[in-house]
């Protein structure tokens, strides 16, 4: 194991934090949406939905914690070269399935499966080349 | 229903965001490691690259939300991938990387896997409120 493959691993932990939630916080609007939808044909003007995520602090930390993976991406970047950090990148897909499946109760499918595992070969392939 | 249908259209526009997306996403990894080992040196040329790198990087972000508020991820996921493409391509042209053919297969086994990690049929009643977590590129 190098420096680069252990960076890439803790960079990608962060953005999968960062994006369970950030996803957390989206789906507070996800029950909104009817109400929106609503309010708007009564009040004539269209609001955005989006900018509301920005009230919940689960939001922000989201994006805190997606800043610190960039910064061990950048580690990475530093001590490898691109082609090999770029590729290791992709074992996000996993680390957010696996996610996914115990913080959000996200079903897996049999595309998912296959589709997950052929990444984790590729990813695989590319630590040994 | 007719509003899942238009979503699943993919009109010119958006086509064009998502390459636009996978050109600033190349653009912005190749400055970004060209830039770093003098990132702390105000003075030299490639810090400058290395900040316009990060710039767009963060902006490309946003750009990738508008993209999937407006077309579903399965056919914006798999467009999305061409940066695993990409990327190798320009690290061997511009940062002189030599890519061996077991890393060109690993990057071909990335690029089927999102394929097929983007097919996913859970996914069709999340269209309409983003995406699902497991489902999105990687940042």
């Amino acid at each position: 194991m190098n420096k680069a493959f252990i960076l890439v691993i803790i960079a990608e932990i962060w953005m999968t934090i960062g994006q369970i939630f950030l996803k957390k916080g989206a789906n507070h609007l996800i029950g909104d949406t009817q109400h929106i939808r609503n309010s708007e044909l009564n009040s004539g003007y269209v609001e955005c939905p989006q900018l509301k995520l920005l009230k919940f602090p689960i939001v922000w930390l989201g994006g805190v914690a997606m800043l610190v993976g960039l910064v061990f991406w950048l580690a990475a970047l530093n001590s490898g070269q691109l082609s090999y950090v770029y590729l290791l990148g992709s074992i996000q897909y996993i680390f957010a399935l696996i996610a996914a499946h115990f913080f959000l109760h996200e079903k897996i499918d049999t595309p998912k499966l296959i589709g997950t595992m052929l990444i984790m070969l590729g990813i695989i392939l590319t630590a040994i080349s | 229903m007719e509003q899942n249908a238009a979503m699943t259209r993919l009109p010119l526009k958006i086509f064009l965001f998502i390459v636009l997306n996978d050109l600033l996403d190349t653009a912005a990894q190749l400055l970004m490691k060209k830039g770093i080992p003098h990132v702390f040196n105000y003075t030299h040329h490639d810090a400058f690259l290395f900040w316009t790198g990060l710039i767009i990087y963060l902006s490309n972000f946003f750009l990738w939300m508008y993209i999937l508020s407006k077309t579903d991820l399965s056919i914006a996921l798999p467009l999305a991938s061409a940066g695993y493409i990409l990327i190798p391509i320009a690290a061997i042209f511009f940062l002189h990387e030599f890519v061996s053919p077991l890393r060109f297969l690993g990057m071909v086994l990335i690029i089927i896997g999102i394929c097929f990690v983007s097919q996913s049929k859970i996914n069709l009643d999340s269209r309409l409120r983003g995406n699902d977590i497991s489902l999105r590129k990687k940042t």
